[in-house]
């Protein structure tokens, strides 16, 4: 079942490290080696975010006969990885063509017997995200278009976004999840919260957690590279 | 009158909500952050109206206040106009909108958004932990990613006597370094 729940909102350029960033919090909250499914448009930082992240070493062999310099590793998807993308088409005008879709990593049958089989849709969309982007433009004035009320500070636009993703998965029932609200579907609620009981909510958090949640994402922006050609430290007596 | 008042005024408190609901903030505590663990108990009322329970842990002996990590900590507002001031930062009203409507201090409104922001992060975190991840029972199995276009003001230079102060600083500083 579609559950809605929003992972992770990122507030940045678009840039690689940003779609990294964004890929490492799906690789905490999913595991790096659990099989899991991606759907994405057609961004272009998102291919190499994704290997960063997920990537698994990929030794290549010497050149001819042997001889020359040892070739050094890639980075190759893991088998268990699918990811398709929805490609839009346009003219020289920027008007919208068609839509195609396609395959980054895994076969293309295999993306679309997955899809159904999720019961997402029949094709490689990215429809549920594109409504949600249009209910954080209706619901955040911040975010809307052709507006004058935009954040004077990014700190703000980060913070109101944080509380809304909050709300969001907590304290809104859903239409289309029988007046569930997302965090419900994932088995995290067992009602939707009212906005009282958020704010009354205890939050504790200790160093300690703070510390893990850094590494857990140091690691999960460490790629399978870096580990590899990690400088091994030499014994001491 | 004066017991139109008292009834009126008991009405308006807020629900009491039970033990189970909180946990102790004790980071040496082995009960800390564990939720209907049996280690809490009502050690006291306190507050103007007597509305605001201090909690005692069995396990480490700390006493704290039950609004202790939430969003009325530290904060004089009711929690009626608190609760007003979150529902309108959630449906994307503005700064100065809120300080209206709740009948606040818009900075009163900044100091929340910035309280609840930073508590909305570490409680999603917290949550998502509890999200299962393994192979034999898997949590999430399909992600979609997208972006969104969304401006920031950009910051304003500086102008006049701070500026030129500013300049001379950064001048100086680099010529020491």
């Amino acid at each position: 079942m579609v559950s809605r729940f929003i992972i992770d909102l990122r507030v940045g350029p678009r840039t690689l490290d940003t779609a990294k960033e964004l890929v490492a919090s799906v690789a905490i909250c999913c595991g790096k080696t659990n099989p899991i499914l991606l759907l994405m448009d057609e961004h272009l930082p998102y291919p190499a975010a994704i290997l960063h992240v997920f990537g698994l070493i990929k030794h290549r062999r010497r050149r001819k006969k042997g001889r020359g310099r040892k070739c050094k590793p890639t980075l190759k998807p893991p088998p268990w990885l699918l990811a398709g993308v929805v490609k839009k088409l346009r003219d020289a005008r920027g008007n919208l063509l068609g839509v195609t879709t396609g395959a980054l990593f895994g076969r293309l049958k295999d993306i679309r017997g997955r899809i159904q089989q999720l019961g997402i849709g029949c094709k490689i969309n990215t429809s549920h995200l594109e409504r949600l982007n249009g209910t954080l433009r209706g619901q955040q004035t911040r975010l809307a278009r052709r507006t004058r009320n935009i954040s004077r500070l990014g700190c703000m636009l980060i913070w109101s976004l944080w509380l809304w993703r909050d709300l969001y998965n907590w304290a809104r029932p859903h239409g289309s999840l029988d007046g569930c609200c997302p965090a419900m579907v994932l088995g995290l609620a067992k009602h939707v919260w009212t906005v009282l009981e958020y704010s009354r909510y205890p939050v504790h958090v200790s160093d300690l957690q703070r510390r893990c949640w850094v590494e857990q994402r140091e690691d999960a922006l460490l790629s399978a590279l870096d580990v590899y050609q990690r400088k091994k430290s030499l014994p001491t007596l | 009158m004066a017991k139109e008042y008292t009834e009126q005024k008991s009405s308006q408190q807020p629900p009491e909500f039970p033990l189970s609901f909180f946990a102790c903030p004790n980071q040496d505590c082995p009960d800390f952050n564990r939720f209907d663990a049996g280690n809490l108990s009502i050690a006291e009322q306190m507050g103007k109206d007597k509305a605001i329970r201090r909690l005692y842990c069995k396990s480490c002996g700390t006493r704290f206040s039950e609004r202790q990590g939430s969003l009325m900590e530290h904060t004089k507002l009711p929690e009626s106009t608190v609760v007003r001031i979150i529902k309108c930062l959630g449906y994307g009203c503005s700064i100065e909108a809120t300080a209206d409507i709740c009948e606040v201090d818009p900075r009163t409104v900044e100091k929340l958004l910035e309280k609840a922001g930073r508590r909305a992060e570490d409680f999603h975190r917290i949550h998502l932990e509890r999200l299962p991840s393994d192979k034999l029972v898997p949590g999430l199995e399909a992600v979609q990613l997208d972006e969104l276009h969304g401006r920031v003001a950009k910051e304003p230079s500086k102008k006049g006597r701070h500026a030129l102060l500013a300049r001379v600083a950064s001048w100086v500083a680099r010529g020491f370094t």
